[in-house]
C-alpha cells in the first residue's frame, strides 16, 4: 500500500467520523501498526532499528548463526 | 530566494541526476534557477550538455583571482543557469581546500551576490569527499537541506545511526515492486516528519539522461521520474517557495 493509499484511507475515516456525528471515537490505525510490526518481523535490521529485541522473542527469527567475535 | 543543498544520505543515490532533473523542472515552472555544483567530481555539467573535456567552473576561475569566480556562470536555458565545479590537479584542490578553511564564510557571502538573480539555487554537495579533496563549504543557516536515499538497508542504517537532523528527507528510484523498498517507506514515513511526500519511482530514462547529456525532462517529458520531479518541484514551491 502506498503513502497516497494510506492518505486516503485517513481521509476516508476521518469523512466517516465526520458523517457519523462522533468526533471522539477512539479509532486506532491499527491495520497500520501491524503492516510496521509485520515489516520487523521481516527484516532483523528494522526489527534492530525500532529497538525490537532479537534475543529470545517471537521475532527472532536468525537463531545462533550470528557473527561471534573469535 | 530559495537556497536548497542536496546531498546523498550515502554516496551513488542519484543526487546530481537530481539536481539536474529538479532545475529542469523548476524552470519549467516559470522559475529563475540556479544549479551550482559544489562537488569537486563536476558530473553535473554533463546533464546540461558540456564536453567531458571542459574543465572550466568556478573553482578554476577562482583560482588565480577570487574575484572572477563568477565568470564560469553559463546559461543553458533564459531563466535557467549553470555554475560547474571545474576540473582542477591534486595540488590545485589542495590549494582551494586551504583557501576555504581560511575563508569560511565564502560560500555565504557568494550566495547573497546572487540573491537578487534567482527564485531558487540548488546546491549539488558530494554524500563523502575522497582524500585530498576540499570540504564541503559552510552554508548559511537559511538553506534547506535536502538528502537524497534510496529505500534500502544501508540508508536505512545510516539514518538509524547518524540521523538526518532537520534535513528533508527525499526517496529517490523506489521500485514498489519490492517488498523491502515498500517497509522501509512505510517504516521511515512514521519515523522521519521530514520525509517529502513525493518519491522518485526508479526509471530507465534517469539513468538515460545523463548518457544522453540532458536532465531527465528534457530527455524523456512523458517519462514516471520526470513526473515525479516535477510533482517534487510543485511541492517544493508550496513548502520552500515562501520565503521567496
Amino acid at each position: 500500500m502506498t503513502q497516497d493509499d494510506w492518505k486516503q484511507r485517513n481521509d476516508d475515516i476521518a469523512r466517516l467520523k465526520q458523517r457519523l456525528g462522533d468526533e471522539d471515537m477512539a479509532y486506532q490505525d491499527i491495520s497500520r501498526e501491524s503492516e510496521l510490526l509485520a515489516a520487523c518481523r521481516r527484516w532483523p535490521l528494522l526489527a534492530e532499528s525500532e529497538g525490537w529485541s532479537l534475543q529470545g522473542d517471537a521475532l527472532n527469527t536468525q537463531t545462533d548463526d550470528k557473527a561471534q567475535p573469535v | 530566494m530559495t537556497v536548497v543543498a542536496l546531498s546523498g544520505i550515502r554516496g551513488g543515490t542519484g543526487t546530481t541526476s537530481v539536481v539536474a532533473a529538479l532545475g529542469f523542472a523548476l524552470h519549467t515552472l516559470g522559475q529563475r534557477v540556479l544549479m551550482v555544483d559544489l562537488n569537486p567530481r563536476n558530473l553535473l555539467r554533463l546533464h546540461f550538455n558540456l564536453a567531458l573535456e571542459s574543465a572550466d567552473g568556478w573553482a578554476v576561475a577562482g583560482q588565480e583571482d577570487e574575484a572572477r569566480w563568477s565568470e564560469a556562470l553559463l546559461q543553458v536555458l533564459e531563466g535557467l543557469h549553470l555554475l560547474p565545479y571545474g576540473t582542477l590537479a591534486a595540488n590545485a584542490l589542495a590549494g582551494l581546500e586551504l583557501h576555504q578553511r581560511a575563508h569560511p564564510d565564502l560560500w555565504v557571502q557568494r550566495l547573497q551576490t546572487l540573491h537578487a538573480h534567482f527564485d531558487w539555487i540548488l546546491l549539488d554537495l558530494p554524500a563523502t569527499l575522497a582524500d585530498g579533496q576540499p570540504g564541503v563549504p559552510m552554508l548559511p543557516d537559511t538553506v534547506m537541506r535536502l538528502r537524497v536515499l534510496e529505500a534500502d538497508a544501508a540508508c536505512h542504517a545510516l539514518l538509524s545511526t547518524e540521523g538526518a537532523g532537520d534535513d528533508y528527507l527525499l526517496v529517490n528510484r523506489f521500485d514498489p515492486i519490492s517488498q523491502l523498498q515498500r517497509d522501509l517507506l512505510l517504516l521511515w514515513g512514521e519515523r522521519h516528519s521530514r520525509l517529502i511526500p513525493q518519491v522518485i519511482h526508479r526509471d530507465e530514462a534517469m539513468a538515460g539522461a545523463l548518457a544522453w547529456k540532458s536532465p531527465v525532462g528534457y530527455y524523456a517529458p512523458d517519462a514516471l521520474a520526470t513526473r515525479d520531479v516535477r510533482s517534487l518541484a510543485t511541492w517544493l514551491l508550496a513548502e520552500g517557495g515562501h520565503d521567496a
